[in-house]
This record gives structure tokens, sequence and C-alpha cells, in this order.
């Protein structure tokens, strides 16, 4: 369990899942927002839509009864109606004087009397049997004159299940494609990391001893081509490095080598000749020391400057006398 | 026996003459590939050392046209490259042994003393004719039980006998091979000669030196090939 849980933790901190993680967490936060704003933006038009159809069944209605009055008018106005729009007609005093028969009444609420001029409303009505109604109440003027109130309704139940079915397919589409862009942002940081786990692969095989490997340069002039040009350009860097450090150690060793080897002839000769020889062979030992001495030093002050510390400072000096100088050194 | 040196070190290689010839050696030294080259031309030698930096000719090339030239001289290589393929190269250019810096001089003589061994043909430490021995490593000459004081020319000219055992050798031979650079009087070499051969029949023994009128000397010797 806690193996797993530091799998899980360890591979957290690779890009491909961090990239992954946030192509989905990215790709979340534009398809919520999204889908609510579709659901919020059909949700007003349908509203929009339905009121402006119940606007134009109430001047059907009101035209109607203003043309021909009389019995059987609202029936007759009502004809050219769609079927399921329920009509009510009220006094000026509010009280319902008749709806029409086309279909069974649901209880609509009771308006207020009217006063004045009265503008019309549109309502939203929950019935006790979960239906929902938009309701537009609005004035009925007959020959110029307040005659009542007109009450056009009509069931909401169609378009509320389409905003249903659309909730929720949008509830199941979006974790659906959340999950898809998930397997495909695993899929696709992994191609596109695949040249990067190759290096990897590549500079984990070299050995400190042999940097002449070079990593795999593709050939497409991208991210990683740079990075593998890059790569391979430390990689000659210390190569050339390290290979003047072995040349300045073989170097080195050489130089100790001989005055080594004469100081080493010197003991030994003087070991077989004996304590008579001794003094003679002790004195040019040391000569042979204070040489070695001054070779060593140089050579760490050279070694200092290949490292690039600073050395000493700089002053004006005697070409002639610098060549004299190296002359007997080497005539010496 | 005659040895040349060629070594740039001129410390180094005056230490090393001087060693070499408290151990009995004739040594020539040169201090450049050049001039040694011009000396392994001229004089038989019975060992070269060889340095491998030289300015001049390098000792790898040097033991190349040697052994193109047709001279089978023992080469011992000395040098402060260490590295196998150094060795490898010193070896394949011709070189019998090679020995690398800073080196302990007794293996210096052992070495030596093994490559004189290699071209004697006895791979025995002591050379030996008929009762008389002589061993090269603890510089000591017997006549059957009877130790033998001897002079380190006188040495150098037994240990020449004993290497040539039957074999006819001049006057200018035993002065190339035992003395380094000699510019004497060839009667010199009769001197010693004789010397040598009365130390070796002081008790009685019968001569083993016998003069070749006109040519040189022989050590003449039943059990020696």
């Amino acid at each position: 369990m806690i193996t797993l849980l530091r799998r899980v933790v360890s591979s957290l901190q690779t890009i491909r899942v961090r990239l992954t993680l946030w192509y989905v967490a990215l790709l979340t936060i534009v398809l919520i927002p999204f889908s609510a704003g579709l659901y919020i933006v059909l949700q007003h038009e349908v509203t929009t839509s339905n009121d402006a159809a119940l606007h134009f069944s109430a001047q059907h209605v009101i035209d109607s009864l203003n043309s021909n009055g009389g019995a059987g008018a609202l029936g007759r106005a009502v004809a050219g109606l769609p079927i399921g729009t329920v009509v009510v007609l009220y006094n000026r005093f509010g009280e319902r004087i008749e709806a029409s028969t086309r279909s069974t009444l649901p209880q609509l609420p009771v308006p207020q009397p009217p006063n004045g001029s009265p503008a019309p409303i549109y309502q939203t009505v929950h019935l006790s049997n979960g239906d929902q109604w938009r309701v537009l109440t609005t004035p009925l003027f007959l020959n110029g004159t307040l005659a009542g109130l007109l009450q056009v309704a009509e069931s909401e139940a169609q378009s509320q299940s389409a905003l249903r079915e659309l909730a929720l397919l949008l509830a199941i589409a979006v974790p659906v494609t959340l999950i898809i862009a998930s397997a495909g942002g695993v899929f696709l940081a992994g191609r596109a990391l695949r040249p990067i786990s190759k290096m990897t692969q590549t500079v984990r095989t070299m050995r400190p001893q042999d940097l002449s490997q070079r990593i795999p340069v593709p050939a497409t002039a991208d991210e990683v081509h740079q990075l593998a040009e890059t790569f391979n350009a430390l990689l000659q860097r210390l190569e050339q490095s390290f290979e003047r450090e072995r040349q300045f150690t073989a170097d080195v060793s050489h130089e100790l080598r001989t005055p080594l080897s004469i100081l080493r002839t010197q003991v030994d000769l003087a070991l077989e000749r004996g304590p008579s020889d001794a003094g003679a062979a002790l004195e040019a030992m040391r000569t042979d020391i204070e040489h070695l001495q001054r070779l060593v030093s140089d050579l760490l002050l050279l070694a200092r400057a290949e490292h690039g510390e600073a050395i000493g400072q700089h002053e004006p000096l005697r070409l002639d006398n610098l060549i004299t100088d190296t002359v007997e050194l080497v005539r010496d | 026996m005659r040895m040349l040196l060629v070594e740039d070190e001129q410390r180094l290689a005056s230490l090393l003459q001087q060693g070499l010839i408290d151990h009995g050696y004739a040594v020539d030294v040169a201090h450049d590939g050049t001039s040694g080259w011009e000396r392994i031309q001229v004089e038989p030698y019975d060992v070269v050392i060889l340095d491998i930096m030289l300015p001049g000719i390098d000792g790898i090339t040097l033991c190349r046209k040697l052994r193109a030239a047709g001279l089978n001289t023992p080469v011992l290589m000395l040098t402060a490259r260490d590295r196998v393929r150094d060795r490898v190269l010193g070896l394949d250019s011709g070189a019998d042994d090679y020995l690398t810096k800073p080196f302990a001089f007794p293996e210096l003589l052992a070495r030596i003393r093994a490559l004189l061994r290699r071209e004697s043909g006895s791979r025995d430490p002591v050379l030996r004719a008929g009762d008389v021995e002589l061993d090269p490593q603890a510089r000591t000459a017997r006549r059957g039980t009877r130790s033998l004081e001897l002079t380190s020319k006188e040495f150098g000219i037994l240990e020449l006998f004993l290497r040539n055992a039957n074999r006819v050798l001049t006057r200018s031979q035993i002065a190339e091979h035992v003395w380094s650079d000699f510019a004497a009087e060839s009667n010199v070499i009769d001197v010693y000669v004789s010397a040598l051969r009365r130390k070796l029949s002081e008790a009685g023994e019968p001569n083993i030196i016998h003069t070749v009128r006109g040519i040189g000397y022989q050590l003449r010797s039943r059990d020696s090939p």
C-alpha cells in the first residue's frame, strides 16, 4: 500500500503525468463553464420563445374578440391557437368569466383585479401535480375600453424535458470527454517525451572513463534537437577537459620520473659503494632533491593555472635576462 | 662486456655509466639518437641501453634501424613511459627487454646479465669452462676450489673468454669488448692476458688460454661448446 502510494507520488513528479494533469485541468476549466453557459442560454431561449408564442396567442384572441364578440366568441378565437394553449377570461373585477374548453383547465393563479392600464405579466407556475406552466396575464381592451383580463397559458413540460435531457447529456459527455482527453494527454506527452527518455537511457549507459559517446541528434529542428546538441557540446567540452587532465597527469608523472630515477640510482650506487662514498652521494642527492622540489612547486603552479586560479601578478621584465637564465637552466 | 648507453639526461647517464663501470662493464654514452646510431654502426657492443625519448632519432626508430641493419645486439629499453601500449611498441620495435624509470639499479644489472646469458646460449647464470667458474652477479671467479683475485679488466677478459669458449678472439675484439674508447698500444692486451694466465695457473694447473699465432687468443675447454 505504501509502495503503491510512493509509486503514485513519484509518478506525479514525472513531466508526463504533470503535463496530462495540467491538460485535463485546463480542459475542465473550459468545459464546465461552457456546458453551464450553454444550458443557461438555451433555457433563456426556450423561455423567450415560449413567451413570444404566448404573446402572439393573446394578441390573436384579443383581435378575434374585438372583431366579433358575442356568445361562443372565445371558442372561435381559441380555434386558431396551438393545441394545449389554455385561455381564461376575467372581468374587470378579477372574476373568472370563461375558459377555453379544449383541454383540462389547470389551476392557474388568480390575477389581481386590473386598475388603470396594467402591463402584461409573464409568470411561471408550478402546479401541485408537478407540471410547470408559463402564464401570460394581459389586460383585455375591447373597442378601446378595459373590459377585463386575459390569461393565456402553455405547459412547459416539453421544453423542460428537453432541457433536462440536455443537462443529462452534458453531465455524461463532460466526464467522458475528460477521461478520453486525459488518456490522449498521457499518450501525447509520452510521445513528445520519448526522445528525451531515449537521451536519458544513452546518458545513463555512459561511463565516466569513456566520454567519446554522443547522444543521437534527431533530424527535426525542434527543442529536443536543441537539447541533444547542447548536451553533445557539453560532452565534448567535458571530454576535452578530461583529456587535458589526463595528459597533464601523464606529463607530471613523466617529468617526475627522471629526477626520481637519478635519485634512486644515486641511492643504489651509494649502498653498493659503502660508507666511504656516502658523503659525496648525499651531497649530490640533496641537489637532486632541491631540483625535484622546484619541479613539484612548478607543477603545482601549473595545476593552479589550469584550474583558472589567479597566479601572481603581472610585472615588466627584461627579456634578455629571462633568455639568459633559461639557457643557463637548460645547460645545467 | 661493452655496452652503449643512449640517454639524454646527462646526470642520469653519468651516474649509470659510473655504476656500470663499477660492475666491470665498459660503457660508452651517447646523449642523442643520432650519435648513438653512429656508434652502434661502428662499435661491436654486447648490450645497448636505450632511452625512448631522445633528441635526434628517438629510441623506437633507432631500435628499428638497428634491427633493419641486421644487428642482433641485445637492446634494453629504459624509459619513463610505462603504459602497456608503450611497452608493447618498444618490444615490437625489436627491443629485448623494457625497464621503466624509476628503476632499481640492481634490477638493471640483473636484466643486463640475463640479456648476456641469452646471447651466450647457456642459461646458467654462472659461466663455466672445465674447472674455471665465473659468477657475473657475485663478481667472483674460481679455478677448482681456489678463488681467483682478479682486477676489473682481468675479470672482464676472463668473462669474454668464457662467453666465447673455444672461439679465437683477436686482440682488437678483446679490446673492443672490455675497454671503452680503447686507444692504447695492442700489447696492453698481451700484458693483461698473460697476467690472467698466470693467476689461472698459479697452483700448477694446466694453461687454458692459448695463443693463436698471428690472430689472438683462444680459451680451450673440452666440456664447453
